[in-house]
């Protein structure tokens, strides 16, 4: 019994740390090869950077700490700044 | 059977630990791409200041940037950061390389590569340094070549720039020490810097302070010194200012007052400094928004002081810091290729604003806020509306005069033979509307048209020069 459930254990322990590659389900088409669309290894653009720190701090104090949010607000600054020094930054 | 099961969960805690890497390294990628066309009367890709002519035939060219900047990330902490840029002018250069028969380089290096074939070695520099914050402290360091703009807006230093930079933040004051070193003293003839190195140098040291006493107000305080010994011809002084920005409703006013001392012995726009000429000088600036209808309602005024008497050994004239290389005897700083901006005008062609640039083309009627040493008055009001999430449209409206006058400048009228006395340079007209194809993609139309003022009458052999005017569509990518 004790041997089962360690072994549960530890393949639920690596299954959480195997990333998850398939988010595309078979049926779907590759729109990573396709399009560049939904790749696991995405990256954003500063733009999609700005957007997501926008509303992970909308979320607020229910989901975040203070110095969470503190962190967010900061690297929502760095983020705006970045994107107005490519243009403005003589 | 334990020792199995000890196995096992030892295997299982070792993978998980191998699958989460304790020190992912964050790879950031972003940029820009701005391609433009001008039609224009004024402008011809480079930079400068823009001097009036009597007719010209308009100039059409396309000039594209793009700038790559890429952050190696080990954590919240730590992290360098780089930037890089790419200058070309469609048709303009391409492959350089050695001409064998005058030896000399065919300039197909920087802001080349848009020639027949491209194949240039054009990618330039723009920023490398490591940005770090010190263990349980609350300091923040950047060291190497940054950006770095002051706290006057710009109007003293706005540039790409190498040295250390450390600032902090304690509730709600923060504070900032920084170092710079423009240029080393350089053996001309060799290309060489004097040896030893770092002993005759063009250095600026900064120290700033800024405290928010309510949400709604910031006041702060910055120091700079200027200090250039490369030659034998030395020029030091210091800029002390104060700024403030506050909310009052639903406008934000803010400005900076500053004030410049020190002494200079090179010859600076044409002053009598040989025998060393004080610096004693000042500038002034209050602006307003206040978001009104579909958009942002602005007004803007700078004034910075000029110097009219170049032999009494006073150089009045407010100091701009500009790119000052290659002299073996002295320099001629608040010269060509500005180092400083002011980019609240909202303005095109009458002063420079680097907002409103993007590319190589970086002329202007007032190029630098020193204004070939007689100062400037800057005013201005615009609005930036917001049509729908996707089309925008701004329109400004701006005038521009001299603080004071003095002869380094030709303004001489050709009917009397002498300098115009009027300070007033002209009026700019100009727009900017905009639509957003994707998030990332924005096409752009930008016009401006400038009313010369009476500080040109006549200048250009009997008659008025011609009002300079531009036309610009462009494409803006960021990512």
């Amino acid at each position: 019994m004790k041997k089962t459930a360690v072994m549960m254990l530890a393949a639920f322990a690596l299954s959480a740390t195997v990333p998850a590659f398939a988010q595309m389900s078979k049926e779907e088409k590759d729109q990573c090869l396709l399009a560049s669309k939904n790749c696991a290894t995405e990256v954003n653009t500063i733009q999609q950077k700005i957007k997501k720190l926008n509303a992970e701090i909308k979320k607020g104090k229910k989901v975040y700490s203070a110095d969470e949010l503190k962190k967010l607000q900061d690297k929502l600054k760095e983020a705006n700044d970045l994107l107005d020094k490519m243009f403005t930054n003589p | 059977m334990k020792k199995k099961l000890i196995v096992l969960s030892a295997a299982a805690a070792l993978s998980a630990a191998a699958a989460v890497p304790a020190f992912a390294m964050e790879n950031e990628f972003h940029g820009m791409y701005k391609l433009k066309y001008f039609l224009t009367n004024s402008e011809n890709g480079g930079a400068g200041q823009l001097v009036p002519v009597k007719s010209t035939t308009a100039a059409n060219y396309f000039e594209q940037r793009a700038r790559l900047f890429y952050s190696a990330k080990a954590n919240d902490d730590l992290k360098l950061v780089t930037g890089f840029e790419i200058d070309s002018v469609f048709g303009d250069k391409s492959q350089g390389g050695i001409d064998d028969a005058s030896n000399k380089n065919t300039t197909a290096f920087r802001n080349s590569g848009g020639g027949l074939e491209s194949d240039a070695v054009n990618l330039e520099t723009k920023w490398v340094y490591l940005d770090f914050n010190i263990p349980s402290t609350p300091v923040n360091v950047k060291a190497g070549i940054q950006p770095y703009k002051d706290a006057f807006k710009g109007i003293f230093l706005d540039a790409d720039i190498a040295g250390v930079y450390a600032s902090a933040k304690y509730g709600n004051a923060q504070t900032a020490i920084g170092y710079f070193r423009p240029y080393e003293a350089m053996v001309v003839s060799t290309g060489k810097a004097v040896a030893p190195r770092g002993t005759d140098n063009f250095d600026i040291a900064v120290l700033e302070g800024k405290y928010n006493v309510s949400k709604d107000l910031t006041v702060g305080g910055a120091y700079f010194l200027y200090s250039d010994y490369r030659t034998n011809a030395p020029e030091t002084f210091h800029t002390f200012g104060v700024n403030a920005e506050a909310k009052v409703g639903p406008a934000v006013i803010s400005g900076f007052a500053a004030y410049q001392t020190g002494f200079s012995k090179q010859t600076t726009n044409g002053l009598t400094a040989g025998k060393g000429t004080t610096v004693n000088a000042w500038a002034a600036n209050v602006a307003g928004k206040v978001k009104t209808g579909p958009g942002t309602a602005k007004v803007a005024f700078l004034y910075t002081s000029g110097d009219q008497d170049k032999t009494d050994g006073v150089d009045h004239s407010w100091q701009s810091v500009s790119q000052t290389k290659y002299s073996a005897t002295a320099f001629t700083p608040n010269g060509a290729s500005a180092a400083n901006s002011y980019n609240e005008s909202g303005m095109m062609l009458l002063n420079r604003n680097a907002a409103q640039g993007g590319t190589t083309t970086d002329q202007n009627i007032i190029y630098t806020t020193n204004n070939n040493g007689q100062g400037a008055v800057i005013i201005t009001a615009g609005y930036d509306a917001t049509i729908t999430p996707k089309l925008y449209a701004n329109a400004n409206v701006g005038a521009g005069l001299t603080s004071e006058n003095n002869a380094t400048v030709a303004h001489v009228d050709s009917a009397t033979g002498s300098n115009n006395g009027s300070h007033y340079l002209g009026t700019e007209i100009n727009i900017e509307t905009g639509y957003k194809l994707y998030d990332n993609l924005t096409a752009s139309f930008q016009a401006a048209y400038l009313f010369l003022g009476t500080y040109y009458k006549n200048t250009t052999s009997g008659k008025d020069p011609v009002d300079p005017y531009t036309a610009r569509v462009a494409l803006s990518y960021a990512f």
